[in-house]
């Protein structure tokens, strides 16, 4: 262990990080124990955890548990609370909203996904190969300032960038006799859907590349010095050694990336209520709409519940089959 | 590491080398920054221009929109400051002892309970605004700061674990075993080794927390029925209006403005760490 | 300020009388301010949240004075009624929907909410708000000359309160009034004056069309604009097109323009009229509106349902556009905007589509006003839990005795009182009234109340894609006829006594 050690975001498995970086405080047990011995020997552990699972049994595992039992009631949120079995979950497959919501989401979550593994990696990339280290650190503080700012406001502006009339980007586009590339932007059939996926364009603002750079930082210098011995161009460096390298970050992008697409519909709320027509209708705006303005609380549920399960299946593929660096996790 | 060749090469070839890589950053920085940059002129725009010159520069700058928005917001930043403070130290003080047991103990169960925190982050948070504010109205939360605080704490330590624990799983075991052979106990291996060394990630997760508690409205909106208790998110909110047109943009803006100042405080003043925290996956063994 | 004066005058002067007329009537819930003076009287708490009309002070940046009325109105209310006090919740702007529903389904709802009319038929059943009936039959203690508090407001205005059930939940005061905002200097260069005609009109929206200006600017982005003008396009249209079958929809007698409540075309008349084909989307008149609808938006601005709301006044302010819709919230944002440069006015009225126009036409438009805006008040039920129903109650027929909703409304500047005696009001906002007295109110809301909120939203996502081009007539009256039958059939199988009148 000479080199330095780095920190795993999202290793395999948690047991990998202690298998490979860390062992257990306590591994005097031999022989294999019974579980009810090991769980008394670990009893301190379980006492440690307990203020944690108090508090996420009560304000989150709770609500959850309840929202999701709710998916089988026709529940008005008031005086109306029947048990339907599964119907809602029926009624959902046969939802001409849903799958055209559901289809928006693929379409974003693929973009989203495309975006984070371009845009914030290479401004990750580029600042890591920075040799002047005052700048580059002037460059993260860059890079986190935005991330005060409440995020409403920011797509406010984004509204009015895109107004057809009297919108930023079309006057600039007429600025520099661009005229035939005008557009209603949100208002476009075809275009809407990528108009919000370009809100925040160019995306390098925020968690993603702080995430990368700190895969970049971790890299052990010896790996890198190594390469360049060997005639290693810059390009073949990013390649073959970096990137393989910085594998655990980017899938913790990926999967942080799914959730927020799975689950946020400000943008979509402010900025097009889902219009036009349905063309940037995603799941999480219907679920809103169906609790808040139909008031079918129950059908909400089934529809946050069904969210939930996809998101978990995801996740569990991205983890699955997105194989981690961990064979560098021990340099 | 890349500056050890620029140490090896001088600063002018540093220069040259770094310029293509400036263009292309300075590039992204400047288009990154335009909506922030428009926020904070358009905060000095008065109102009535917003219908007339809302893209341009405003003539005179309206200072008065900074004192209106300060007059009505000022009240509630010292419940944002209660409110973002508690749940912060709540989160630290959870989730390092949570993170620390799931880092450093092979207890049966661990990664079955280490999942069931992590699917939290998948349970999208509309869904659960209804039973989770029956809940709070049960336990006659409603109208106190603990309505905000105690959820605050719960769901803002489930991210906090999801990053503490594989920093503290990565800490070098020498400086464990040593202080074991020391006779040190388990509280004292977390106090003096485990959380000495997450500083930076724990400021990394202090400042994460805090900009998710501060900006939150909805919660704040419907859990606090006085406004005397309010957070500044919602103090905000008034200068909107329920009637297209009748927006005070203008105060809203700055209002916005003000409302990022101690959040940019708080990052001035921990940078090094959260620079740190986030980007330096490396500690020396 | 001289308002306030008056209405405070006029309050005194009403204080006796209504000692005299709370004696007379025992029905009338009894009024606290007998108990006055008694140190060991309870102070009772009644909230209001009064939407726009929630009082504030004034700031720097402010252009006008904001709503304080209430604080005014109070304070003559006090004198009264020292144990009750009033708690006015803060302006939310946004998050409204989400608000509401929490508060209302745990019980920490105020005992006055601002509540809209669409949403009746929702929550009607849900045992969340009150049914007002039992005190609107009876006189209201702050107005004289009246038999009924019922009585003492215009009758489409307190009739749009009405749920399926017949009943009134929602206590409205006051009307919205929309017009189209014209830049006369505009007009007068272009050389057009204020058509009477539909086809005049259509005719002087080409001429400003040629002379390189917008001819009217709307928005049908589904945030904001489709719900705001797809809602009033589709109701004043549908009133005169299908004037002929009223009857016919509301299996009865013709509804009149000055319908009262129980007369209006409730969910449950529309959801027979459905059921028997008295009302389709396949329908000639349905589909005339369509063809009108989509005849017009040729001179709309481009790509006009992606124009956000708050860019149909900015064209028109920036002098892009010739004409706007706008209504009288913007009242006091147009007339303290010192950048508008031009001479402004609005039309008197829209202009008539004649049977030359339309096989159809032939009968004016009602009023462009519709009922309800910064007063639509519920009293919610935890009122009744809270022991404070009667001291509600009692404020809010306080607050409509006509000098007091007059001095709120004047001094909010935005929406027009929406009861008989309109003596005192601001005469560019009494027009709206005027309006409604003159031309008479729409009988027909094609979507906002008629059936279902899923309806209501499918209705404005087709009818955005209609108006864009990307459904035809043919798509749109199938798709629509598919989503009414659905609707109309849901609420049949919720409420099996709806099918027979």
């Amino acid at each position: 262990m000479g080199g330095p050690t780095r920190v795993l975001l999202f290793p395999d498995s948690p047991d990998a990080v202690t298998e490979t970086l860390a062992t257990p405080l306590e591994t005097r047990s031999v022989a294999t124990p019974s579980l009810v011995s090991r769980i008394r020997q670990y009893q301190v552990a379980y006492l440690w955890l307990a203020p944690t699972f108090l508090l996420l049994f009560i304000f989150n595992y709770y609500p959850a548990a309840s929202a999701l039992y709710h998916g089988f009631f026709q529940w008005n949120g008031a005086n109306v609370k029947l048990w339907v079995g599964i119907s809602n979950f029926v009624e959902l497959w046969s939802d001409v909203l849903w799958w055209e919501s559901f289809r928006n989401l693929m379409i974003l979550t693929v973009a989203l996904v495309a975006i984070n593994l371009t845009f914030p990696l290479g401004a990750a990339a580029l600042i890591f190969h920075l040799w002047n280290l005052r700048m580059a650190y002037f460059y993260r503080v860059l890079l986190v300032v935005p991330m005060v700012v409440p995020g409403l406001v920011i797509l406010m502006i984004w509204k009015f960038i895109y107004s057809p009339n009297i919108g930023l980007l079309n006057q600039t586009l007429a600025l520099v006799g661009l005229e035939n590339l005008q557009r209603f932007w949100l208002g476009d059939f075809q275009l809407a859907l990528y108009a919000i996926i370009f809100v925040g364009f160019p995306w390098v603002a925020g968690i993603g590349t702080l995430i990368y750079l700190a895969g970049f930082q971790a890299i052990p210098t010896e790996l890198l010095d190594s390469a360049v011995i060997d005639g290693a161009s810059v390009r073949q460096r990013f390649l073959f050694v970096e990137l393989p390298l910085i594998l655990a970050q980017i899938k913790l992008v990926v999967i942080l990336t799914v959730i927020t697409a799975f689950q946020n519909f400000t943008i979509v709320l402010v900025m097009t209520a889902g219009g036009p027509g349905t063309k940037t209708l995603v799941p999480g705006l219907h679920l809103y709409k169906t609790a808040m303005a139909y008031n079918r609380m129950g059908y909400a549920c089934a529809i946050g519940t069904v969210l939930f399960a996809l998101t978990l299946i995801l996740t569990y593929l991205n983890h699955r089959y997105l194989r981690s660096s961990v064979e560098f996790s021990g340099a | 590491m890349a500056p050890d060749f620029a140490l090896a090469t001088g600063r002018r070839h540093t220069a040259r080398h770094d310029l293509p890589i400036h263009i292309v950053l300075t590039f992204l920085a400047v288009v990154t920054f335009f909506p922030f940059v428009f926020l904070l002129i358009s905060s000095f725009r008065p109102t009535v221009d917003f219908t007339h010159t809302f893209w341009g520069f405003p003539q005179v700058p309206e200072w008065a929109n900074y004192r209106d928005a300060w007059k009505i917001i000022s009240p509630y930043m010292l419940n944002s400051l209660i409110v973002s403070g508690v749940s912060m130290v709540g989160v630290l003080g959870i989730a390092s002892v949570s993170s620390f047991v799931f880092a450093r103990f092979r207890f049966p169960g661990r990664e079955m309970l280490f999942m069931a925190i992590l699917a939290l982050l998948m349970i999208p948070s509309i869904l659960t605004l209804i039973p989770a504010f029956l809940l709070i109205k049960e336990l006659n939360l409603i109208n106190t700061h603990w309505a905000l605080i105690l959820p605050y704490i719960a769901g803002g330590q489930v991210f906090a674990i999801f990053i503490l624990r594989s920093f503290i799983a990565s800490l070098p075991e020498e400086l464990f075993e040593a202080s074991r052979l020391d006779g040190a106990s388990t509280f004292q291996m977390f106090w003096h080794i485990a959380l000495p060394l997450s500083k930076p990630m724990l400021i990394t997760v202090a400042i994460m927390n805090v900009l998710s508690t501060w900006n939150d409205y909805i919660w704040p909106l419907v859990t606090i029925p006085s406004q005397k208790l309010w957070t500044i998110s919602l103090g905000i909110v008034s200068f909107g209006s329920q009637y297209g047109g009748l927006e005070r943009w203008g105060p809203m803006f700055a209002g916005y403005v003000i409302a990022s100042i101690p959040l940019i405080i708080l990052f001035t003043l921990t940078m090094r760490y959260f620079i740190a925290g986030l980007t330096s996956g490396a500690i020396k063994a | 300020m001289s308002d306030f004066e008056l209405s405070r005058r006029r309050f005194l002067q009403m204080a006796g009388s209504s000692a005299a007329a709370l004696a007379v009537a025992a029905c009338v819930p009894s009024v606290p301010g007998s108990e006055e003076g008694d140190p060991m009287v309870e102070v009772r708490v009644v909230s209001h949240y009064a939407q726009g009309l929630t009082p504030r002070e004034r700031l720097e940046t402010d252009r006008w004075d904001p709503p304080s009325a209430l604080w005014d109105l109070e304070a003559a209310y006090k004198e009264t009624h020292p144990n009750v006090d009033l708690e006015f919740v803060e302006s939310v702007s946004s998050g409204y929907d989400e608000w509401m529903v929490t508060q209302l389904t745990a019980g920490t709802a105020p005992e006055i909410l601002w509540y809209q009319r669409g949403w009746i038929a929702r929550d009607y059943e849900k045992n969340w708000f009150n049914n007002l009936d039992p005190y609107l039959s009876q006189p209201n203690p702050y107005v004289e000359g009246y038999d009924s508090w019922e009585d003492t407001f215009q009758g489409p205005v307190i009739a749009s309160g009405t749920a399926p059930d017949g009943h009134i939940y929602l206590i409205t005061g006051d009307i919205v009034g929309t017009g189209f905002f014209y830049n006369k200097t505009r007009f007068d260069e272009v050389g057009v004056s204020v058509p009477d005609i539909w086809s005049d009109y259509l005719g002087v929206q080409q001429t400003l069309a040629d002379a390189g200006t917008t001819p009217f600017s709307v928005s049908y982005h589904l945030e904001g604009g489709t719900p705001l003008y797809g809602s009033w396009t589709t109701r004043v249209f549908q009133d005169v097109l299908y004037d002929h079958k009223m009857a016919q929809i509301s299996g009865g007698a013709p509804v009149s323009r000055t319908w009262k409540p129980g007369e209006g075309l409730q969910p449950p008349v529309m959801v027979r009229a459905i059921r028997d084909g008295n009302y389709a989307a396949t329908d000639p008149e349905w589909l005339e509106m369509l063809r009108l609808m989509k005849e017009w938006s040729v001179h709309y601005p481009e790509g006009f349902w992606a124009l956000p709301s708050e860019d149909v006044f900015r064209l028109w302010a920036e002098g892009d556009a010739a004409v706007a819709w706008l209504g009288s919230w913007m009242n006091k944002p147009v007339r303290n905007d010192p950048l508008i440069d031009f001479e402004w006015g609005i039309f008197p009225k829209m202009p008539t589509v004649t049977t030359t126009t339309s096989p159809y036409g032939g009968l004016g438009f009602p009023a462009m006003a519709g009922v309800g805006g910064v007063f639509q008040y519920i009293t919610t039920a935890v009122a009744q839990e809270r022991g404070t129903l009667d001291d509600t109650i009692d404020w809010l027929q306080f607050l409509t005795a006509p000098p007091n909703l007059i001095s709120a409304l004047n001094d909010h500047g935005g929406f027009a009182p929406g009861v008989k005696d309109t003596t005192g009001a601001d005469p560019t906002l009494s027009v709206y009234t005027d309006m409604l007295v003159d031309f008479g109110a729409e009988r027909i809301e094609p979507f906002d109340s008629m059936l279902t909120r899923e309806f209501v939203d499918a209705m404005w996502r087709n009818l955005q894609q209609f108006m864009a081009g990307e459904l035809n007539v043919e798509e749109m009256s199938v798709t629509m006829q598919r989503e009414m039958e659905m609707a109309s059939q849901q609420l049949l199988n919720e409420h099996p006594d709806w099918a027979e009148a």
